[in-house]
C-alpha cells in the first residue's frame, strides 16, 4: 500500500512538469493506473500518450503544440536551457526529481556535433522510481557475509534494470562494514543528479560521477575515489567493457547492468562476448517480466 | 492670515516641484540599475554553468531599491514555476516596477519572453540588446533632466506665486 502511494506521488510529481490541460488529464487516470504508469510521451500534432508496463495508450485531447512542448523544456530545465545545453546535446536532461526527459526534434550542429535542439517536436518523461527494498529478492547472490560478488544485471528495455541496480548500490553502500560504492552515473538516471544533488537515496558511502562517460568514470573513480565497488548503468560500448576489465584486475568489484534477454542473447553480442569471456563477472542475474511482476533468475557466470 | 496662507500655498508648490526632481532621479536610477543587472545577468549566463535561479539570486544581491525588489519578486515566483511559464512570473513582478514609464517597464518584460528559453549565446544577445535599450532610454532622460530638471521645480513655485499676488 505504501508502495503504491510512493509510486502515486512520483507519478504526481512527473505530471508538474506538464502543462497544464495535460496534467488534469493525467490526474484522471485511476490510483493504479498512475502508479504503474512509466512515461508520459508528447508528440507534436498528436495526443499525448502515457506508457504503461502494458504499452503505450492515448491520453485523449487536443493534440501537443509546439507551445506545450516549450513549457515541458522550461519546466524540466527550471527555466535554464542555457545551462542545460551540454545536456541537450546529448538528446536528455534530468528535471528535479530525477525525471529523466528525453527529447527528439531539429538538432543544430556545432563543429560538425550535435549542439542541441532548434526546435522540440518529442519529449518523453519517464517517471523513475525509487523502490527500496527491490534488491532483497537477490541480494544473498551479489553481497553476503561482506563481500561482493561482481554482477551483471540483464533484462530487455524497461524490466527494471536500473531500479535494481540503483537499490543494490544503496544497499551494499548503507550496510555495516559495508565497502565503499563508485557510481558511474553518466545518463543522471540512478542517482538523479538535479542541480549537482542526488535526488536520489544511494546510500553513504557512495561516490558518484554525474554525466561522465563511463570508461573515463572508472578511471576517474579508480584514481580519485578508490572504491571496493564501481556501478555502471548499461553497457554499451567496447571501451566501457574494457574500462570494467581493467578495474577487475585492479581488484575491483563490478555491478552493472546491460540489455538482453537472456544469456545466450548477451553472448551474440561482440562487446558482451569479450566481457563474458574476461570472466570478470561471478553472477548474472535475469530480469524477467510477467503481466507487470517481476522475477529474477540467477546464474554462476564462473 | 494671508501670509500663512500664502506661506502654505508656497510651501505646497515646493513640495510638489521636489516631488517630481524626486520621482525623475528615482526614475533614472532604477533604469540605470535595471541595465546594470542585465549585464550581472549576462556575465553570469554566459559561462553556462549558473542555472536562471542563480544568476537572479546574483543580480538581487547585486541591486538595490526598486531593481533588487523586481528580483526578489521574480524569485518568489520561481516557485510556482511548472504552474505558471517563466514569461509571467517576470512580466507580473514587472508589472509591479512603478517607477518606470510604459515603454521602459516594456523593454524590460521583453527580456522574460527569451530568458531561460534558450542557448546562452541568444540570450546574452536578448539581455545585450535590452541593456542598450535602457540605456538609451536612460540617456534621454538624463538630457531631459538637464533640460527640464530646474523648470520642474520652479514652475510650481512661480505659479504658486502668481496665484498668491492674484489672490491678494
Amino acid at each position: 500500500m505504501e508502495r503504491v502511494s510512493g509510486a502515486v506521488e512520483r507519478f504526481d510529481r512527473a505530471a508538474l512538469l506538464l502543462p497544464h490541460n495535460l496534467r488534469d488529464r493525467a490526474r484522471e487516470l485511476k490510483r493504479e493506473e498512475r502508479a504503474s504508469c512509466e512515461e508520459f510521451r508528447l508528440r507534436l500534432g498528436y495526443p499525448a500518450s502515457v506508457v504503461m508496463p502494458e504499452g503505450e495508450r492515448s491520453m485523449g485531447g487536443d493534440p501537443v503544440t509546439k507551445r506545450e512542448l516549450g513549457f515541458v523544456l522550461e519546466a524540466a530545465t527550471g527555466a535554464s536551457v542555457h545551462s542545460a545545453s551540454s545536456r541537450l546535446a546529448e538528446g536528455f536532461i534530468t528535471a528535479k526529481g530525477g525525471f529523466r526527459v528525453g527529447l527528439c526534434g531539429a538538432v543544430g550542429l556545432s563543429g560538425g556535433e550535435p549542439g542541441g535542439f532548434t526546435s522540440v517536436s518529442s519529449a518523453a518523461i519517464r517517471i523513475s522510481r525509487e523502490h527500496k527494498g527491490a534488491c532483497v529478492p537477490i541480494i544473498d547472490s551479489v553481497y553476503s557475509g561482506g563481500e561482493v560478488r561482481s554482477t551483471l544485471i540483464i533484462s530487455p528495455p524497461g524490466g527494471g534494470k536500473t531500479t535494481l541496480l540503483r537499490d543494490l548500490v544503496r544497499y551494499i553502500s548503507d550496510a555495516a562494514g559495508g565497502p565503499r560504492v563508485g557510481l558511474c552515473d553518466e545518463r543522471s538516471e540512478i542517482a538523479a543528479f538535479f542541480e549537482g544533488e542526488p535526488t536520489m537515496d544511494v546510500g553513504r558511502r557512495t561516490d558518484v560521477l554525474d554525466g561522465c562517460p563511463k570508461a573515463r568514470a572508472v578511471s576517474m573513480l579508480l584514481r580519485s575515489m578508490n572504491p571496493g565497488v564501481i556501478a555502471i548503468d548499461e553497457i554499451t560500448a567496447e571501451e566501457d567493457a574494457e574500462a570494467m576489465t581493467r578495474a577487475a584486475h585492479c581488484g575491483v568489484k563490478l555491478i552493472a547492468t546491460a540489455h538482453a534477454a537472456s544469456r545466450t542473447e548477451l553472448a551474440e553480442r561482440p562487446i558482451y562476448r569479450a566481457l563474458l569471456a574476461s570472466g570478470v563477472f561471478e553472477e548474472l542475474i535475469i530480469i524477467r517480466k510477467l503481466g507487470g511482476r517481476r522475477s529474477y533468475l540467477r546464474e554462476a557466470m564462473l | 492670515m494671508k501670509t500663512v496662507g500664502a506661506l502654505l500655498i508656497l510651501s505646497a508648490a515646493l513640495i510638489t516641484g521636489l516631488e517630481g526632481l524626486r520621482r525623475a532621479r528615482l526614475r533614472e536610477n532604477t533604469l540605470q540599475s535595471l541595465a546594470a543587472s542585465f549585464l550581472i545577468l549576462r556575465s553570469e549566463i554566459s559561462s553556462g554553468l549558473v542555472t536562471t535561479e542563480e544568476a537572479l539570486e546574483a543580480a538581487r544581491e547585486r541591486s538595490g531599491g526598486r531593481t533588487r525588489d523586481f528580483y526578489s519578486a521574480v524569485l518568489s515566483g520561481m516557485d510556482r514555476l511548472g504552474e505558471k511559464t517563466f514569461a509571467e512570473i517576470w512580466t507580473e513582478a514587472a508589472e509591479e516596477l512603478d517607477a518606470v514609464s510604459k515603454e521602459e517597464r516594456d523593454a524590460v518584460i521583453e527580456v522574460g519572453s527569451g530568458l531561460g528559453r534558450y542557448d546562452r549565446e541568444t540570450v546574452s544577445a536578448l539581455l545585450e540588446r535590452a541593456e542598450s535599450r535602457l540605456g538609451s532610454m536612460l540617456e534621454l532622460l538624463e538630457k531631459k533632466r538637464q533640460k527640464e530638471g530646474r523648470l520642474k521645480l520652479i514652475l510650481p513655485i512661480a505659479a504658486a506665486a502668481l496665484f498668491i499676488i492674484l489672490m491678494l
